[in-house]
């Protein structure tokens, strides 16, 4: 077992109104699969996919991620985790526009701050860009990328630690059919090689491609 | 996945919060000039006023020991014309009435006495240029004579002269006054006063000088009964109250047309002017500085509000609260250290350059302080600039590290 979330719960308040984005959730990933969670827009997909990146605090329950437990963590071993462990690929392309695409791919293993890892990456990064067709753009900044060149930065940019798990919130919204089947192709790909993969989406399509699927419905979970 | 040609980039992957700032600052350049100018702005007021402040506060000090007198006894109604010749450099002519020399030796609690003569030379072929003529008794004095001798031991023989700094004379070269040229032997420091601008020498050629002087038309001539003396530089005796002792000379001499000066009061009114003026310049300079600090801190507000996404995406790729307020405070501490350089040197090039300048324009004694000081000012004035960047930047570097990276990273380009 790679991850068990158990029982997580989240509320935010909206206007005056709380809702529940996590109501009693639980899932159990194991290295190797390749998970969807899909559901409407504000079903609480991507509060799950962000409480299990440690980005949300869940109000209670707990994450088990390769035998330790996330919730309790301090901001520095989740950092860590995030730089180390499970990559994780944002809504939007999330790059960042004053660093070129070798440097945004680089970020999570420069955040390390370890300068012999960070070049270790560094020569991964490379064949990194090739298998995902990006190369030639290493030196490009991300306002003269398209949305289909841009998730691929943000897909090599989660692999460059060689993480256990891949995290990606909605990693086709905004793009049409064809990129769309090329990205998801991509994270077969990724699969394949062994990576687990979580998705949230919302595109029928693009879940097709994975093995397992949760479906998310005002805050709870069904498969 | 795609295959495609294999190249290898020379990326060597080093990228701290520092080449991450570095690189924020270059891609918002405007933003970032425009700071570093303001930056520059409040180095450059607060460097060049605290030069200058000190500057006057160091003329005043060296005019102190340069005016060693306790009463200086001039013609009546020529005190402000002595005022000006010794603290503005302003040349001007004057004669005691005959016999007041030996009358203040015979005053009671007088200690010492010594005479002087100021005549101010032409604006005309017959002399070098337009600068006060300083004669002194060697035997006699206490003001002038030791600070040369400590300066150019041996002072100046007949025929030469001894001149102040700020005239373009070195020694070995002549000096031409009212139709001779005298030797300069020597050459003074540079004190801040009028004597930067006078021409010094003793009792054996003053003699020489007022012949020469009195033969042209423009000369204002020894008054019948006059002494060939323009002030007396006294000291009393000790114990003595030095003001009451003033007016006593003052009620004593005044129907003999002589005019008392306190070297003290005079400073002392300066120090007054002083004390208002430097209060001036450091609210002055502390508005200037409060504003920088607040103009930075809300350029640094909006900008990390308008970076919300970007930071929430760094958040996720694992960089920690601290280094993430890194990375912001990393920003404005180039903006701060490059700004406070650039406006510290350039206020230090332009008093230092046109300090002579600033000088003559400023009714007071100005002294650029030594090399030591004028550079401590110089990091004072840094440092004092450098920090608003920093300050300015702490409370929105903390807030986004507090913010909840989820709601933030929706908003990310």
């Amino acid at each position: 077992m790679l991850l068990a979330a158990r029982d997580l719960r989240k509320e935010f308040i909206s206007g005056a109104r709380p809702y529940p984005a996590a109501d009693g959730v639980s899932i159990r990933v194991n290295a190797g699969d390749f998970v969807a969670i899909t559901g409407r827009s504000g079903s609480g997909k991507s509060t799950l996919l962000n409480m299990i990146v440690g980005l949300v605090k869940p109000d209670s329950g707990s994450i088990v991620f390769e035998g330790n437990e996330i919730t309790t963590m301090d901001d520095e071993a989740l950092s860590s985790l995030r730089r180390t462990r499970i990559g994780y690929i944002p809504q939007g392309h999330g790059a960042v526009g004053y660093l070129d695409v070798k440097e945004n791919v680089i970020l999570p293993a420069a955040l390390q701050g370890d300068f012999e890892e960070a070049a270790n990456a560094a020569r991964r990064m490379t064949g990194l860009l090739d298998e995902l067709g990006i190369v030639h753009l290493a030196d490009e900044y991300p306002s003269r990328l398209s949305g289909g060149e841009l998730r691929r930065v943000a897909i090599a940019r989660s692999l460059i630690s060689s993480p256990a798990l891949l995290l990606a919130d909605e990693p086709t919204s905004d793009l049409d059919r064809e990129t769309t089947a090329e990205i998801m192709n991509v994270f077969a790909a990724i699969n394949d090689n062994g990576t687990t993969v979580i998705m949230v989406t919302h595109d029928e399509d693009a879940a097709s491609f994975a093995d397992i699927r949760y479906i998310m419905e005002r805050g709870k979970v069904r498969s | 996945m795609k295959g495609t040609t294999c190249s290898e980039t020379d990326f060597d992957g080093r990228l701290t919060p520092f080449g991450i700032s570095f690189r924020s600052i270059v891609y918002r350049r405007n933003r970032s000039l425009l700071l570093i100018a303001l930056v520059a702005f409040t180095s450059l007021t607060v460097t060049g006023g605290s030069l200058i402040a000190f500057s006057i506060m160091n003329g005043v000090d060296v005019a102190e020991k340069r005016l060693g007198a306790d009463v200086m006894i001039v013609p009546f109604g020529t005190e402000a014309d002595m005022e000006g010749v010794l603290l503005r450099g302003a040349p001007g002519t004057f004669y005691l009435p005959e016999g007041i020399e030996d009358a203040a030796r015979g005053q009671e609690g007088i200690e010492r006495v010594s005479p002087q003569l100021y005549i101010a030379t032409f604006n005309s072929s017959h002399c070098a240029m337009p600068v006060q003529v300083i004669g002194f008794d060697p035997q006699s004095d206490f003001v002038v004579g030791p600070w040369i001798e400590q300066t150019i031991p041996g002072g100046a023989s007949k025929g030469e002269v001894i001149v102040g700094s700020d005239i373009n004379r070195a020694p070995g070269d002549s000096f031409l006054m009212f139709g001779r040229d005298y030797e300069v032997t020597g050459k003074l420091d540079k004190t801040g006063m009028g004597f930067d601008r006078s021409v010094f020498l003793d009792s054996s050629t003053v003699e020489q000088v007022i012949e020469d002087y009195g033969s042209y038309e423009d000369a204002v001539q020894l008054p019948d009964g006059a002494d060939t003396v323009s002030v007396l530089m006294a000291d009393v005796s000790k114990g003595q109250d030095i003001t009451k002792f003033a007016e006593d000379m003052r009620d004593r001499f005044r129907s003999e047309g002589v005019g008392i000066l306190l070297p003290k009061d005079m400073l002392q009114s300066m120090s007054a002017n002083l004390s208002l003026i430097f209060t001036v310049i450091a609210i002055l300079l502390i508005v200037i500085w409060a504003m920088s600090l607040i103009v930075l801190a809300t350029v640094f507000t909006f900008a990390v509000n308008e970076r919300r996404g970007e930071f929430g995406i760094l958040r996720a790729l694992g960089a920690t609260r601290k280094k993430l307020a890194r990375v912001i405070l990393a920003e404005s501490f180039v903006i701060g250290i490059v700004g406070a350089a650039a406006g510290s040197a350039l206020s230090l090039l332009i008093v230092l350059s046109f300090g002579d300048f600033i000088g003559s324009e400023i009714p007071l004694s100005f002294l650029l302080p030594s090399a030591g000081t004028t550079i401590w000012i110089g990091v004072a004035g840094f440092l004092a600039a450098f920090v608003v960047g920093p300050l300015a930047s702490i409370a929105p570097a903390f807030k986004i590290g507090r913010s909840e990276v989820f709601s933030v990273i929706r908003e990310a380009v």
